[in-house]
């Protein structure tokens, strides 16, 4: 009897104590041990010092944290030549699954079109366009366009929405999403208007486009 | 019991962790632009610029050929443009002449030498020179990307001369020369 009053002790004093560690809940009025006693039914005039079962509420919670990826990812190699005298635009498609609210953002290698020549007085080496993003949500389509320069990797600061890396709290906001088509990233320029001279040669630019859930 | 003590821990520990968030994943856009070297007139963007001096009579009163023909001529200008670092120019001269007959004493053709100056980004910017009685100045690296700016191409001409400076110039209605300058993005 001793040894089953014991264990049944060392049970809910164990099992107390497990919570009290894992569970460190706040809503839990008191993590005091608790020492119930065994009745021993032989012993029926016995005063036991506590209770004969001890008593244990466990609130549980529960969260599902937001998930969100690319169906299809805007992934494409562009080329324009003359981009000079000739206007271009591309539109890149992608299909986001995005289970929350989420943001996008993108960042420029080159904050433009960059040759790596030596642009002198008068030249330029660099050639400005714009990077639009138009994406479908459960709320309508979302839209933000900003001069490449604005995403430039090398910029601080930017009046931007969707300047950078995605995360929780940097990007341009999207409602929810999973799996709407029609969403695309659009990049453009006209003919190039001056005063400077674009130098001659190949231009290059990569933009990084990334999705994360939104806080 | 203490077997389901340990299950209970697990199950608490589980349930106590939120679903995992996926980090932020990428797309890449590579873009690739290109502009070709190339040279243009301004304004009008085209390949050819020019223009015609009328230099009226040629002879002085005793027949020879006027000594104020370079001031005449003065300094015409261009404004070309080009996209290389490294255009390069050729200037070819022909000699005020005419289809009439000449003959001892006299002379059906006026020479001079044409001396084209070139505004660039650099220090080197000719003049590039060619004198009528010479082969053409083959195209020549000017050294530096021609300046972006107006008037950047300058036109003189100087030693207007008759075979002999006594010569006396053939009567004729025309005399007809030209400088051909070429100026190229290599």
């Amino acid at each position: 009897m001793l040894l089953g009053r014991n264990s049944a002790e060392w049970i809910v004093r164990g099992a107390t104590a497990a919570l009290a560690l894992t569970l460190a809940h706040p809503a839990l009025a008191s993590t005091a041990p608790v020492t119930a006693y065994f009745r021993d039914p032989t012993l029926i005039s016995y005063v036991y010092p506590g209770p004969a079962n001890a008593i244990m509420q466990i609130p549980v919670t529960a969260s599902i944290g937001g998930t969100c990826g690319f169906a299809t990812a805007p992934n494409a190699t562009l080329f324009h030549a003359n981009i000079d005298t000739t206007g271009w635009s591309d539109q890149v498609p992608f299909t986001a699954e995005c289970t929350a609210p989420w943001r996008i953002a993108v960042t420029s290698q080159n904050g433009a079109l960059k040759n790596v020549g030596t642009a002198t007085a008068g030249y330029q080496n660099k050639a400005p366009y714009t990077v639009s993003l138009n994406v479908a949500s459960d709320s309508g389509t979302v839209s933000a366009a900003c001069p490449v320069a604005q995403i430039d990797q090398a910029v601080g600061s930017s009046p931007c929405t969707f300047k950078g890396t995605a995360s929780p709290t940097t990007g341009l906001v999207i409602p929810r999403s999973f799996g709407l088509s029609g969403s695309y990233i659009q990049v453009a320029a006209p003919a190039y208007a001056g005063p400077d001279l674009l130098i001659s040669g190949t231009y290059n630019d990569t933009l990084t486009v990334t999705i994360s859930p939104a806080s | 019991m203490k077997k389901i003590a340990l299950i209970a821990m697990t199950a608490a520990a589980a349930i106590a962790s939120p679903a995992m968030a996926q980090t932020a994943v990428t797309g890449t856009i590579n873009l690739t632009g290109s502009v070709a070297a190339k040279c243009f007139v301004v304004p009008g963007s085209g390949s050819t610029f020019g223009e015609t001096v009328a230099f009226g009579e040629l002879a002085q009163a005793d027949g020879t050929v006027r000594t104020d023909l370079a001031t005449a001529f003065a300094t015409r200008s261009a404004t070309v443009k080009c996209t290389s670092a490294a255009p390069t120019i050729s200037v070819d001269s022909t000699a005020l002449a005419t289809t009439a007959p000449g003959g001892a004493g006299y002379d059906n053709s006026i020479d001079f030498t044409a001396s084209v100056a070139v505004t660039t980004t650099g220090a080197n910017a000719g003049p590039f020179t060619n004198d009528s009685a010479n082969a053409a100045l083959a195209a020549t690296a000017i050294g530096s990307p021609l300046a972006n700016s107006a008037s950047n191409i300058n036109i003189t001409t100087s030693n207007y001369r008759t075979n002999t400076a006594t010569d006396l110039l053939v009567a004729s209605p025309t005399y007809t020369g030209s400088i051909v300058i070429v100026i190229a993005p290599n």
